[in-house]
């Protein structure tokens, strides 16, 4: 047998033979050819460590109230109106088969969605904010002289014109 | 050659026959036998839980997500065709459950007790085993340094290591439960235990 090293597909057959997953015969053709090769064989033992210390991570115990929380969670279910489980059995397939087949319907769907979010945005966009409204408002503010700005001559000198043009009788200035 | 009427249904009846114990026990649930259902619950519940929690590495985490992996079976009963081995589907599904869960970002929220909750259970085995007080200490620091090495492992490499290690899954089996091909499970495989072998080589 030739070096597993330099097979193709050696660290498969290095990881099978500690797994102890390869067919028997040829297990046992590489227990020979490493009890000769020294570099093969450092090479399963090294793979043999890795798989004797991941051995530490020994399993842990399933609570014992696991099931009847199952089984709650089931009977909860069960006892939900017909519309949920069929939402529940149509959003969350666990038959990968199942789940494959809808993935064309889902993109529909999520391309609907994101298409309505984007012409939303867009409509949103051209209608003019609360805020762009008051830059306005401030803007064209600026432009008009403030009100606190008024000339006091130019008032009083508009009364006396105003009273010049009108009869004695009616003039603002002869009611005050 | 003409076929008689009951040939058709013979062929379906050895297809059955052939059909792998879990999938006969799926098959019976779909047609609405409980005790179906429990047995393939105490079959799987504890190698379900157990590649759950070194997925996720907290024990409250991984029971809550093997009663999803449980319910979703059980809600997908009625459409169930048994087009893969079940281990391979029931293992798909937890793959699924627990990186969504790890991409969550959930893993950081639930961290803080994982110490605490792997000491306990590093306590429970070493007074199952009885050893002293040194050996305790060796075996405490060699779990946590084999628990950081696979956490540190890329999420697809992690979960192909652990069905591969713990739960004896085959190269076909993965490839279905992360919906990949053959050889790209063995890439994952090769290069996780290369990882491993590295980070690991002194506890060997």
């Amino acid at each position: 047998m030739d070096c597993i090293k330099k097979n193709k597909n050696g660290a498969e057959i290095v990881t099978g033979f500690c797994a102890g997953t390869l067919d028997p015969s040829l297990a046992q053709e590489i227990g020979e050819h490493i009890a000769q090769c020294s570099e093969c064989r450092g090479e399963v033992e090294a793979q043999r460590g890795v798989w004797d210390v991941l051995d530490a991570w020994t399993p842990v115990e399933v609570s014992g109230d696991f099931d009847a929380r199952l089984y709650a969670r089931i009977a909860a279910e069960q006892s939900g109106p017909a519309w949920l489980r069929w939402l529940q059995r149509t959003f969350q397939p666990a038959t990968p088969l199942l789940r494959e087949k809808m993935l064309w319907w889902k993109a529909g769907v999520s391309l609907a969605a994101a298409g309505a979010a984007l012409s939303l945005a867009l409509l949103i966009g051209h209608l003019p904010n609360r805020t762009e409204v008051i830059e306005q408002k401030a803007t064209v503010a600026k432009s008009l002289p403030a009100s606190e700005d008024v000339d006091l001559q130019q008032v009083q000198q508009a009364l006396d014109d105003l009273d010049i043009l009108t009869p004695a009788s009616q003039s603002p200035s002869s009611k005050l | 050659m003409q076929h008689s009427p009951n040939s058709g249904v013979n062929e379906d009846m050895e297809a059955v026959a052939a059909l792998e114990r879990d999938a006969q026990l799926m098959l019976r649930v779909r047609e609405g036998d409980e005790t179906s259902f429990a047995l393939l619950l105490e079959k799987h519940r504890a190698p379900v839980v157990n590649f759950l929690h070194r997925m996720v590495q907290n024990r409250a985490v991984s029971e809550e997500l093997a009663q999803e992996v449980f319910l979703r079976v059980y809600r997908s009963r009625e459409n169930y065709e048994p087009t893969a081995k079940f281990t391979t589907w029931l293992f798909r599904i937890a793959t699924h459950l627990a990186l969504n869960w790890i991409r969550d970002g959930k893993k950081e929220k639930r961290n803080e007790s994982l110490n605490e909750e792997l000491l306990d259970g590093v306590e429970r085995q070493v007074a199952d085993r009885g050893p002293n007080v040194e050996q305790a200490m060796i075996y405490r620091v060699r779990l946590e340094e084999v628990r950081k090495a696979i956490e540190a492992l890329p999420e697809k490499q992690r979960a192909a290591v652990l069905m591969h290690k713990y739960q004896g899954l085959d190269y076909s089996q993965i490839s279905g439960a992360l919906s990949c091909s053959e050889s790209a499970v063995k890439s994952l495989l090769f290069r996780a235990y290369e990882t491993l072998r590295s980070r690991l080589a002194h506890l060997a």
